[in-house]
């Protein structure tokens, strides 16, 4: 029986080549979108998969409560150890603290890398594996470090790394971040005491090394970082890991983690916490959460993105549909014959949803020879060196799509199938198919203006998303943000040496330090006084500048002057403000504001000079009230000032010079132009994601359009050319093919351009500088999609209309 | 085997019933070969389709084989239409992407038989019907005479007790409705097939062995 649909499916799909096409290529087109993103969250559901112990691992979350809503992937050092001791049912659990990342030196040889401070049990919970070194003892002693083979190679080549002595300094590389750090902190000299192997995974602990918790103390002790392993208040710097027996739940667990929560942090005690448990495949795709220790897909783009993808599925599925049940007629009297001849309505909806399905399958064909188009495209965004998503085929993914296919050829079929099956043999005997052609109609109706809605509501939000990138790519920071060099620092003595260096050549107009670069994403806030009045406090963000950096990048001082070149080595005495903080605490005029007293984490500073607001937060908030301050043991950045002219002779020499004066730092710079465009590459991307999918929509619904354009034509050729026999013109024969679109395209505006006025105003919000809906954008969007439906109908209409009437007046 | 009871039939045109069958009782009997004879829009086809169950009468009763089918649920029509009724059209519809040979297995396979069963079922026919070099031809390459013969081949396929034909002639030269006609006699008479026909024309109605006369959806006696 399969095999006779099969036959008469194929059949009629060759018969019917136009028809076929369009809905082949509109579903693979739709199907390959679909593709990719089921390929994306396959590829984020394989993390962390090797591990044998995977159903039993979980991670402790902890969520500030009572005001704090802070979320986090990490949890309180003593965590780890109060569960193991105290807990039944918990087979294995392990602290892993981060800050440790930076170079490893051995004789000339360096390599760099980030990871945690851990102990072996992290060994009995999770598949890491050592090559080399005994997994029990090597992270027993402090100053030991367990290695990733590709740094071993890099330090050791051939040689045995096991017991090798290396010098760390720390530089705040972080081992699942692009943050690069930029200070450096000499930790000492580490043993190496074991190599890891390679895991066979993707993992949300991509680590280079590894090195003892017992070295921590000893850390602390040379006031190297800050460690207390018994503090609770603490819940930003360790992750705790858990292995659970095998008969345990992650309930238990969870009953647990609040036990010990209610205990530390009883009611009315400072900050409040609650701890959750996380099972280990729930940690990727990632939801929002701080401290996360891998970069992966957010949840909520991954379901945006399917959200888009459906709608396209969707819309294609709507051609089908539409298609099909425009040509039903065609087929009544096949399906009446069937019935007719014993078929049960059962077996003439199988028929047709086999059909449907099959059509669904040659579109797979062409969907992942699509996908392999879009996989390089997709790999080539900015976003993907981050979350790396890597495109591979697996059986039991190909698996799932054609399970995929099987499902959409379901639903684009299932109504044409109803719809058949439905058919009453005597209706096509009859001829009087005429009557039930009406209700037909309308459905058709209601498809198509969902699929122009769609198109439309596609076409407006792309060009808001447009103007909007723009907007924020050509943003006014209120500096210049040409021709300045970023360096990394490291150390302090590394500027000033670099800084004399480098004076005196013609190209540079002038060197600043920073502790970051504003606008690019950081900032630090805390709480000051006026000392007069201490009841007249404000959140300020800060950051701190030496002297020279209203100059090098082209700050207004509006009153006072800058910081004196050579700080007070005693304490902090300035601070240099903005327009906005001056507003707040209600000085009157920048003038004015020159010469107040501050207090500020317990100093009594001066205000030396107010500078014209300028844009130091990202672009997506609001200007803030902001204090510039002149500590140099935070500078982390040189900021050089070229001329722009013989830019990568510039850039040579400054590197030569660095490497002169600084010849155990890396020379690492950035254009700070670039830095900006890069905190927008995430907008960007999602820009060009949007564009492509609303192409995409748009180009499926033509497509259907132009299937029931074609259709349309046909089944009224006959009575096209009667019209002009009797003297219908061109024109008219035109108009009579058209207006019914005409009105269901305007019915389509009718609704969509309000829908895409509030869908977009909505995501705007998120933006403090937003482009407006505005009535022009909405105008060009619908001008374009008439002009694209228009060109679509037209076509065939023409077509009609110029035909020969004898050609379609031949008796049948 | 057919017995039919005051059918009446009647669609609703604007407010009032438009009749196309009133007070219709017959009888006909297992083996007969009848001819349905009127003029145009007295209800021919009409009956036709209420025998052939595609049809639902309004009122009366409708005892097919000593059952009644006035109302039937889809399952048993279905049944009904596998086992032992075939049909031929006027117009003689063919499935227009399924070759000569696949039209008459289609039956065959709504009845379930298997792959042997099918094809010597069709070979059979092909051979009785003298379209065994035709079949692998679509209807399209047919003339109206051999369509229609196929037609017949796919209605009885099936072996049914009672083939109902509408005009089954009525698109035909007259001597390839005389084959048809003696093909139906044939089969009547070698195959104890009962047959029901409707037909305009009186010598087509000869080949039967009763004719039944309609005028505006009245028996005429
Ligand atoms: N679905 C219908 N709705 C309204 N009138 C119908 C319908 N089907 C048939 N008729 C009417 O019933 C009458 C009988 O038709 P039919 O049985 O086809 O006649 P015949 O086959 O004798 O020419 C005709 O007048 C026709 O117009
Ligand atoms: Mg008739």
């Amino acid at each position: 029986m399969i095999k006779n649909y099969f036959k008469i499916a194929i059949r009629t799909l060759t018969k019917n080549k136009a028809f076929s096409l369009i809905n082949i290529v509109g579903l693979a087109v739709s199907m390959s979108v679909c593709l990719l993103i089921i390929n994306i969250y396959a590829d984020q559901k394989s993390y962390d998969q090797f591990h044998g112990n995977k159903d039993r691992i979980y991670r402790v979350l902890t969520y500030g409560i009572g005001g704090d809503n802070s979320k986090t992937a990490s949890s309180a050092f003593p965590l780890a150890k109060k569960l193991q001791q105290d807990y039944p049912g918990i087979e294995q659990t392990a602290s892993l603290v981060r800050n440790i990342g930076g170079d490893m030196l051995y004789k000339e040889k360096a390599a760099s890398g980030g990871g945690y401070f851990a102990d072996g049990q992290l060994f009995k919970i999770m598949d890491f594996k050592l090559s080399k070194g005994d997994a029990a003892t090597a992270l027993q002693n402090p100053y030991s470090l367990v290695i990733t083979e590709e740094i071993a190679k890099e330090l050791f080549n051939n040689e045995d790394p096991i017991g090798k002595a290396v010098q760390f300094n720390d530089k705040g590389v972080n081992p699942g971040g692009p943050e690069k750090g930029n200070k450096e902190t000499a930790f000492g000299i580490f043993t190496i005491t074991g190599v890891l192997q390679n895991v066979p995974g993707k993992t949300h602990l991509p680590f280079k090394l590894l090195a003892s918790l017992s070295t921590l103390p000893a850390l602390a002790n040379e006031k190297k970082l800050g460690f207390d392993a018994n503090d609770w208040g603490n819940v930003w710097t360790n992750y705790t890991y858990v292995l659970l027996e095998k008969t345990n739940t992650k309930a238990n667990l969870q009953a647990d983690l609040n036990q010990v929560a209610a205990m530390q942090y009883p009611k009315g005690s400072g900050s409040r916490f609650v701890f959750k448990a996380q099972a280990l495949n729930e940690i990727t795709p990632s939801n929002p959460i701080g401290n996360e220790t891998h970069l992966s897909m957010p949840v909520v783009m991954l379901l945006i993105l399917s959200i888009l993808g459906m709608i396209i599925m969707f819309s294609a599925c709507l051609n089908y549909t539409n298609l099909s049940v425009a040509r039903a007629l065609t087929r009544a009297k096949e399906v009446g014959l069937r019935k007719v001849a014993g078929a049960t309505r059962a077996q003439v909806f199988a028929q047709f949803i086999c059909e449907a399905i099959i059509v669904s399958l040659a579109a797979l064909v062409l969907a992942v020879v699509m996908l392999k188009l879009l996989a390089i495209a997709f790999t080539g965004l900015w976003l993907n060196q981050f979350i790396n998503i890597s495109f591979q085929q697996s059986l039991p993914l190909l698996l799932v799509f054609v399970a995929f296919a099987v499902l959409i050829g379901f639903i684009a079929g299932l109504l044409p199938s109803i719809y058949m099956a439905a058919f009453n043999p005597i209706v096509m005997m009859k001829n009087f198919g005429g009557l039930k052609l009406f209700k037909r109609l309308t459905l058709r109706k209601v498809l198509l203006v969902t699929q122009f809605c769609v198109s439309l509501i596609f076409i407006i939000s792309t060009a808001v998303l447009y103007q909007q990138t723009k907007r924020i790519l050509n943003f006014d920071y209120g500096f210049d943000k040409k021709n300045i060099v970023d360096v990394s620092l490291y150390k302090l003595d590394n500027y000033q040496r670099f800084a004399q260096a480098i004076e005196g050549n013609k190209d540079i107009g002038g060197i600043s330090a920073c502790s970051f670069m504003p606008a690019t994403g950081s900032n630090n806030g805390t709480r000051i006084f006026k000392v007069e009045r201490s009841k007249d406090s404000m959140d300020v963000s800060f950051f701190d500048v030496d002297a020279k950096f209203i100059d090098v990048w082209s700050l207004k001082l509006l009153a006072g002057k800058t910081f004196p070149e050579m700080p007070d080595t005693s304490g902090e005495r300035y601070i240099i403000v903005n327009e906005t903080m001056v507003r707040r605490f209600n000085y009157g005029t920048p003038i004015a504001a020159v010469g107040q007293k501050i207090l500020i984490d317990g100093n009594t500073v001066e205000i030396a000079g107010v500078v014209k607001d300028f844009q130091f937060l990202d672009v997506s908030r609001p200007i803030e009230a902001l204090v510039l301050r002149n500590r140099p043991k935070e500078f982390g950045y040189a900021n050089i000032k070229v001329s722009g002219h013989h830019t990568s002779e510039t850039i040579a020499f400054l590197e030569k010079t660095w490497k002169k004066v600084n010849p155990n730092a890396k020379f690492e710079y950035s254009f700070l132009d670039e830095q900006l465009l890069m905190t927008h590459s995430f907008l960007v991307d999602v820009a060009k994601i949007l564009g492509f999918l609303s192409l995409m929509a748009v180009l499926i619904s033509s497509f259907g359009l132009l299937g029931m354009a074609t259709y349309t034509a046909e089944t009224r050729a006959k009575e096209i050319s009667i019209r002009k026999v009797v003297g219908s013109s061109v024109p008219q024969i035109i108009v009579l093919l058209s207006k019914g679109y005409a009105q269901l395209l305007l019915i389509a505006i009718i609704i969509a351009v309000p829908l895409s006025w509030y869908l977009n105003n909505m995501w705007l919000q998120f933006f403090a500088y937003r482009v407006s809906v505005s009535a022009g954008i909405l105008l060009m969007s619908v001008v374009m999609m008439l002009l694209i439906s228009m060109v679509t109908v037209l076509s065939q209409s023409l077509r009609a209309a110029f035909s020969n009437p004898v050609d379609s007046l031949k008796p049948d | 085997m057919i017995q039919l009871k005051k059918i009446y039939k009647y669609y609703n045109t604007g407010s009032k019933k438009a009749y196309v069958l009133s007070d219709v009782s017959l009888d006909i009997a297992e083996g007969e070969f009848v001819s349905i004879m009127g003029p145009s829009g007295s209800g021919k086809s009409t009956l036709l389709h209420i025998l052939g169950l595609l049809e639902e009468a309004n009122e009366g009763e409708y005892l097919f084989l000593g059952e009644n089918v006035s109302k039937l649920t889809e399952k048993k029509r279905t049944e009904l239409h596998r086992n032992q009724i075939g049909f031929v059209f006027q117009a003689y519809h063919l499935i227009d992407e399924l070759t000569v040979y696949e039209n008459i297995e289609t039956p065959l396979l709504y009845k379930g038989l298997n792959s042997s069963e099918r094809k010597s079922r069709v070979a059979e026919l092909l051979d009785k019907f003298n379209i065994v070099g035709r079949k692998d031809l679509f209807p399209s390459q047919l003339s109206g005479g051999q369509q229609q013969l196929v037609g017949i081949a796919r209605a009885i396929a099936g072996n049914p007790k009672v083939i109902f034909a509408d005009e089954p002639t009525g698109n035909l030269h007259s001597d390839q409705a005389t084959e048809i006609m003696e093909l139906f006699k044939k089969l009547n008479e070698q195959e104890k097939v009962t047959i029901v026909q409707v037909t305009h024309s009186e010598h087509n109605a000869t080949y039967g062995n009763r004719v039944i006369r309609l005028k505006d959806g009245l028996i005429q006696r």
